[in-house]
This record gives structure tokens, C-alpha cells and sequence, in this order.
């Protein structure tokens, strides 16, 4: 074979080297290929089982924020600070030795909190700031408090008239606000004989706040936990030498909490989700292995049914999340957590509203399908609230054992296709 | 010796193609077992098919074996395109193929017999179809797009002998092994993809099968040769996962072809065929061709035409294709090597579908 007709060999085998397209438009049942995709939609009544709810999640003293709420008859919560004493001798410039000024008394302090959550409809927000005993901690309970929050109010606060003056400082009280997209920064400021400073204390300041409105409301205040946590700056008279200085200084939160009435209701058989010290509720899927090994799932829902409207304040509506569990261990099931930010493949979604009683429904299709390529997945999804310990909202779900109203999957499937089939 | 290796080298880069080795497929084929394909070199692709039956190099009739002198290795390749009009709806497809391999050689003193093995199409699954519709799902409708494809094809591995038992008549038989596996999938694409998720199912789908077929070749005249053949396969079994999911009955082929050389520089030939494809779910179908081919033997020039009714179609249509293709060929090396070239031009028609496939085709000889 010469060079040539070696040439014309090689150029023309690669002139044809694959190339393929072979897309075109059907049309059933004349120009279809044999066998059609099928879809199944059906509600599957008994795979959820053996759930239960746990609670503890969260605790208040815990929070990155504090709740106040004042929504009659359903909750009352009341945020609890402590903050760090003063001391009774300050540094000052020059000072040859730590803490050598005694502090001879306070002047005035300002009381710095912010509000990262607040529902503005709810018009004349008010914050009351009361004088709490200084034997507050994790342990103190509302009714334990309703003492002091009755006959010891410090100071009381309109944001809303703040936000309007000029320049939003009162200069008759020095009271002022700070406003951007995120949040509201009060400052309050208090008098001598609102921040007393008691040396046998240490200086130390334990407040309470209430909140009232026009209407029922609810708004988040930055605890010691978050950016936004609450100081006091103190101003105080300091004997330097004989000489009486006047200087600041700032004291941040010991320990913050905040009160709830009522407390959360025990635990029952009822799939609990929300509240304070927060509820999670794991729900077990029992998939029948035909479905498993024999289906692709296009879209699994769960229903749920309450048990009771969902509790809170209505500012406080939240999102329930079913998330998927890394092992099945009961109330201490680790949850998986994704590499990926917003991975639905992880958790499911929907909104619950306070006060509603409609059936919640809850994606988790993509968890179902994971769970068809993962087979040591457990099967189980922790239904938790997506605003844990941001609100105080609670909802309750009818259990598996609920003759009726159980939770139920509602599952839409291809079944196998049929490939081969004439 | 030189020659062989080079030969059996340049085969041995398309040994990776058999996987490949594929027809041409048909949208009109969807619904039956796959599109048949033709057992024609370039050379009798060229006539439209009509020089097959005396062609050593296609697999119409094995008696015509006889004619191979020397070892002979032969392979082509096919690239397709396609042009689909469906009720107005218009697409255009294309594809490469390989569709067959063939070595032979005289085993006797003086070349009384050959034989030969290779690989050719025998039914061609390669497609994919998109659809588009709407279900109501959950109270809602909700539009979709599905998408069935399949690829691949059965192939037909032969073993074939050839015996020329007297001076004007030769005979052959041939075993035919049929195997493939197409590579299928189905797909559906909700177009509330939030909702709904994607639906994809992969499979490989098996098939398997038997035939046998025999056939003779006769010059009746110095300058006419009539070519007879009969072609009988079995069950073409389909399997999934070793599990068998459909049978069909394969077709029965018979036909006839003369062939008319007046000159040395020129050549005539004409075939007719039925093929009893309503055995496996279609339609039985007869075929015909008359080509020409003319020009010194080192670098003829070809024309033909070729119809045919289809096996497979909707219901209450009876398709048919026609084909009009010319080519030529040019001899290297004082003959031993050949390259022959086709062009082709296929129109399929049957109710409001009708395709329209130019194809270009390539082979290659070695007679080292």
C-alpha cells in the first residue's frame, strides 16, 4: 500500500471520527418508542412511626437573643440581665498601682440594648426597665420575679417617639436611639438614684424588661451571646488623691436570660417543635422496600396535622424544618450538615403560622431520594424550628399513634420503566 | 507477508468500531424491533443496492464469495444526516456508523472455496426522542418533557463458506450469530423542576439471537449471472438483567438479482426481495433496486435506485422509502487496495412523517 493510498485511508477515517446527534421530536403513539414513563401520586398512611419529641435544644441563658413579649393571654416573656459588678476602686492615668481610686459614687449610666427584631406594626413600642435583686440567675422563674416587675420600675422608654425626634435623642431625659436596616439601638439613660451604685454590690446592676405596645407584640433584644449584647456605661465620682474625678465605665451582661409565662407544657405524646427551652420531634419513615429499590421519587410530602393552633406571638410565625439525621439516636440525633449552603438535600421547609390550625406540609423529596443512593442513611427526619430559640413560638403534631390524623407522606413516583418491552 | 500485516494492521484500528456497528436508524422504526439494516458494500450501496447479490463484499447472498480471488479485508463507515418532518415539526439529526467488517479468503486449490467472517448491522436502535406533554399531578397540570433514548443496535456476527461445485455454479451458506446491547434511558423533566424532581432511569438491554442462510449463484450466459438466496432467522430475544422481556419472531428473507454485463467497462444488475417482517409485530416488505456500473474496473463510476416498503410505522400506514445514490472507486497498489466512495440520497414517507438522509459512505479493500 503506497503513502498515498495510506493518506487517503487515515484522512478519510478521521473525516468520519463520530459525531452524533440524534435528537428528534416524537409524537405518541405513532412515533414513540415502546414503554412510557408512569406516574404514581399516593399517600402512604402508615410509614411514619415510633416518633417522639424531646426538648432542651436551647435554653434561654443560651440565646443569642433575648424575647420580650407581651401578647395577653398566650405569652409573656421577659428579658433578665445581670450585668458585671464595677468594683469599688478604679484605675486611673498615672496610677502606680491597679485599682487605687475608691469610687465615691455614681453620676448617671447609660443603659445600651438593641433591638434586632421588632414588628413594626405594633405602634408605641415601650420598654420598661426595672430594678431586678442581684440573686438572679439560670434558676429564676417568672412568678419568682413578678415582684420586682411589679413595684420596681426604673425607667420606661418610648422607642417609637424617640425614632421621631429630631436628631432621635431626648434632651430632657439624654435618651436616644440609633436606627439602621437591621436594627434599634436604645439608650436609656438613667440618674443616680436609678443606677445606684452600692459599694457592698460591688456596683453591680441586675434589670428586668417588659415591653408594651399599642397592640400584642414581640421584638428580640441582642444578648451577651450575639454583637449586640446590652451594656451599662457608668459615670461615677472617684476620690484620686483627695480629689474627687469624675470617670466612665462600662460593664457588660454576667448572665442573660429571659422569663417566659406561661412555661412550656411537659412533654406528651403530641410531636412538640418551637418554645423555650425548644422542642425537636424525630420522626422515623419506614419506606416498604419495594418502594425503595423499585421507584424514583419526584416529590415526597410530609403531612402534618396540629395538634393545637401553634402558640406565640403573631409576629412570631416561624419555619418548621425537617431535617435528616446523621444516626438515629433518639433525641440526640446528630443532625447532617452539608458542605453545600441551602443543600435541600438535607432538610425540608414550610412555613407555620401562629394561631393556624391547616395542615402543615413539608417537602423532603429531596432527603427521600438521597436516602435511595445512601442506604445507610437512617431514615429519619428531626423536625425542629427554623427560628430555634430566635422565638418563642410553639407547635404541636398529632403522633403516629393518632388513629386519624397521624402523619402521613404523600409520595408522587415513576415507577421502573419498562425497557425491553415490545 | 509485508502486505498482510499492513492490511491486517489497518483492520485492527477499527477493531474499537464493532461496538459501533450500526445502520441507519428511522423514526418510522420506533415501535418495533429496531431499523433493519442492509447487507450492502459501498460498492453495491452505490447501484442502490442492486449489485449485491454478485458482490463478494456484501451480505446479501454468500454464494457470491467465490468471486474473492485473495484474502480479502474490507470495512466501511457511514456518516448520516438526517432531516425529520413530523406534521411540519423539523429536525435534523446525524450520525456516524460503522456498520461492518469482513476478511475472507479461497481455502482450496484454485479458489473453488472461501470463506469469510466478520460483523455487519443487522437492526439499528439508536434514538431519542424528546416529548413534550402535561399530567395533571396532585390537583395540578404540570408540564413535562420526556426524553427515551436508546443506543446501539443488534449486530450480526457471520461465518459463511462459499463453493463454486461447478464451473457456472457456485453455492453458499452462511451461520449467522446475532447479538447486541443497546444502551437505554428515559428521562423526565418536570418544568416546575422545584417541585417536582428529575426522573432518570439507565439501563443496558440485551439481545440475542440465531440464523442461517444459504443461496446460489448462476451464470446463465457468459454475460448474465442470476443470484438466488434465502435468509431464515430465529427468535430475537431481549433481555433485562438476565431477565427476558420481549421475543420476536425474525423475518424470512427470499430474493432473486440478475446481472447483465454487455462490455467489459459495463455492468447491469437488478434485485428483488421480500422479507416477512410481519412475523416480528410490522409489516412484510419487498424491496427492489436496478443500478448500473461502468468504467474501466480500477476506477468505476456507479448509479442506482433503490425502493422499498417499510416494516415498522404508525398504524394504518404503510411507509416506503426510495433512494437514489452514484458513486465511484479508485484501486491502489495494482489492485490490492480499493476505496470506494457512495453518496445517497433516502426519502421515507408514511403519513405525516417523512425523513430525508443524505449519506456519504467510505470502504475500504485490502487484498494484500
Amino acid at each position: 500500500v503506497s503513502a498515498r493510498s495510506r493518506a487517503w485511508f487515515v484522512a478519510v477515517a478521521f473525516g468520519l471520527a463520530c459525531t452524533e446527534d440524534p435528537t428528534a421530536p416524537g409524537r405518541c403513539p405513532d412515533f414513540c418508542p415502546p414503554g412510557q414513563i408512569s406516574v404514581v401520586d399516593t399517600i402512604l398512611t402508615t410509614v411514619v412511626e415510633r416518633d417522639s419529641a424531646f426538648r432542651g435544644y436551647q435554653v434561654p441563658a443560651e440565646a443569642t437573643i433575648l424575647v420580650a413579649s407581651n401578647v395577653p393571654g398566650v405569652i409573656d416573656s421577659r428579658p433578665v440581665i445581670k450585668f458585671q459588678p464595677l468594683g469599688t476602686h478604679v484605675s486611673l492615668p498615672g496610677d502606680t498601682a491597679a485599682n487605687q481610686n475608691p469610687i465615691l459614687g455614681s453620676d448617671s449610666a447609660l443603659v445600651t440594648m438593641t433591638i434586632v427584631r421588632r414588628d413594626t406594626n405594633a405602634e408605641n413600642l415601650r420598654l420598661r426597665l426595672y430594678r431586678l435583686p442581684l440573686t438572679l440567675d439560670s434558676s429564676s422563674t417568672f412568678g419568682g420575679l413578678a415582684g420586682p416587675f411589679t413595684d420596681s420600675l426604673v425607667r420606661e422608654v418610648n422607642v417609637d417617639s424617640l425614632i421621631a425626634l429630631t436628631g432621635r435623642r431626648d434632651s430632657a431625659t439624654g435618651d436616644s436611639v440609633r436606627v439602621d436596616t437591621a436594627s434599634v439601638t436604645v439608650i436609656v439613660r438613667l440618674d443616680s438614684t436609678q443606677a445606684r451604685f452600692v459599694a457592698s454590690d460591688s456596683g453591680q446592676l441586675a434589670m428586668g424588661v417588659r415591653i408594651a405596645a399599642d397592640a400584642p407584640t414581640s421584638v428580640a433584644l441582642g444578648s451577651n451571646e450575639s454583637a449586640s449584647a446590652p451594656i451599662v456605661v457608668w459615670f461615677v465620682r472617684v476620690d484620686s488623691v483627695g480629689t474627687t474625678t469624675r470617670v466612665s465605665r462600662v460593664t457588660a451582661p454576667l448572665f442573660d436570660s429571659y422569663v417566659v409565662d406561661p412555661p412550656p407544657a411537659a412533654l406528651d405524646s403530641t410531636l412538640a417543635v418551637g418554645g423555650m427551652p425548644s422542642a425537636r420531634s424525630l420522626v422515623r419513615i419506614a419506606l416498604p422496600p419495594a418502594l425503595q429499590d423499585s421507584i424514583q421519587i419526584l416529590r415526597a410530602t410530609l403531612l402534618l396535622v396540629p395538634s393545637t393552633p401553634a402558640r406565640g406571638a403573631p409576629i412570631d410565625s416561624f419555619t418548621l424544618v425537617a431535617h435528616a439525621v446523621a444516626a438515629d439516636l433518639g433525641g440526640k440525633s446528630p443532625l447532617v450538615v452539608s458542605s453545600v449552603l441551602n443543600d435541600s438535600s438535607y432538610f425540608g421547609l414550610a412555613p407555620v403560622v401562629v394561631g393556624s390550625t391547616d395542615t402543615v406540609q413539608i417537602e423532603i423529596t429531596r432527603i427521600l431520594r438521597r436516602w435511595a443512593t445512601d442506604t445507610a442513611a437512617p431514615h429519619a427526619v428531626m423536625l425542629r424550628s427554623g427560628a430555634e430559640s430566635l422565638v418563642l413560638s410553639q407547635i404541636r403534631f398529632q403522633p403516629s399513634r393518632h388513629a386519624t390524623l397521624r402523619p402521613v407522606l404523600r409520595l408522587t413516583y415513576t415507577a421502573r420503566f419498562p425497557f425491553g418491552a415490545p | 507477508m509485508r502486505h498482510l500485516r499492513r492490511s491486517v494492521g489497518l483492520l485492527l484500528c477499527l477493531a474499537p468500531f464493532p461496538a459501533l456497528a450500526r445502520g441507519q436508524d428511522s423514526q418510522f422504526s420506533l415501535l418495533g424491533p429496531g431499523t433493519p439494516a442492509r447487507f450492502e458494500s459501498v460498492r453495491a450501496r452505490a447501484t442502490g443496492g442492486a449489485f449485491a447479490p454478485f458482490d463478494a463484499l456484501s451480505w446479501m447472498t454468500d454464494a457470491a464469495l467465490v468471486d474473492l480471488r485473495r484474502l480479502t479485508a474490507s470495512a466501511q463507515g457511514i456518516a448520516s444526516f438526517r432531516q425529520i418532518d413530523l406534521a411540519g415539526t423539523e429536525e435534523n439529526v446525524r450520525s456516524t456508523r460503522f456498520p461492518s467488517l469482513l476478511v475472507g479468503a479461497p481455502l482450496a486449490a484454485r479458489g473453488r472455496v472461501v470463506v469469510a467472517g466478520g460483523f455487519g448491522t443487522y437492526l439499528d436502535r439508536t434514538y431519542r426522542s424528546v416529548l413534550r406533554d402535561s399530567a395533571v399531578i396532585r390537583g395540578e397540570t404540570e408540564a413535562y418533557t420526556d426524553i427515551l433514548a436508546s443506543d446501539g443496535g443488534v449486530s450480526d456476527i457471520r461465518l459463511a463458506g462459499a463453493w463454486r461445485f461447478a464451473p457456472r455454479i457456485a453455492a453458499g451458506a452462511a451461520l449467522h450469530l446475532l447479538a447486541g446491547s443497546t444502551r437505554s434511558s428515559a428521562q423526565r423533566t418536570f418544568d416546575d423542576s422545584a417541585t417536582y424532581q428529575r426522573a432518570f432511569e439507565v439501563t443496558d438491554v440485551q439481545h440475542t439471537g440465531l440464523g442461517v442462510s444459504g443461496g446460489a449463484v448462476l451464470d446463465v450466459l457468459p454475460s448474465v449471472r442470476v443470484a438466488l438466496w434465502l435468509r431464515s432467522d430465529s427468535e430475537l430475544r431481549v433481555s433485562v438483567e438476565d431477565v427476558e422481556t420481549a421475543r420476536y419472531d425474525l423475518p424470512t428473507t427470499v430474493g432473486g438479482g440478475l446481472r447483465w454485463a454487455p462490455s467489459a467497462e459495463l455492468r447491469l444488475a437488478a434485485l428483488i426481495s421480500q422479507h416477512t417482517w410481519a412475523d416480528a409485530g410490522g409489516r412484510n416488505t419487498v424491496e427492489w433496486a436496478v443500478g448500473i456500473e461502468g468504467g474501466a474496473p480500477s476506477t468505476p463510476g456507479r448509479v442506482g435506485v433503490r425502493g422499498a416498503s417499510l416494516p415498522f410505522g404508525p398504524a394504518g400506514v404503510k411507509p416506503t422509502e426510495l433512494a437514489l445514490a452514484a458513486g465511484f472507486a479508485r484501486s491502489f497498489s495494482e489492485g490490492r487496495a480499493r476505496v470506494d466512495v457512495a453518496f445517497e440520497r433516502l426519502t421515507r414517507t408514511g403519513g405525516d412523517l417523512r425523513e430525508t438522509v443524505w449519506s456519504v459512505l467510505v470502504g475500504f479493500s485490502l487484498q494484500p
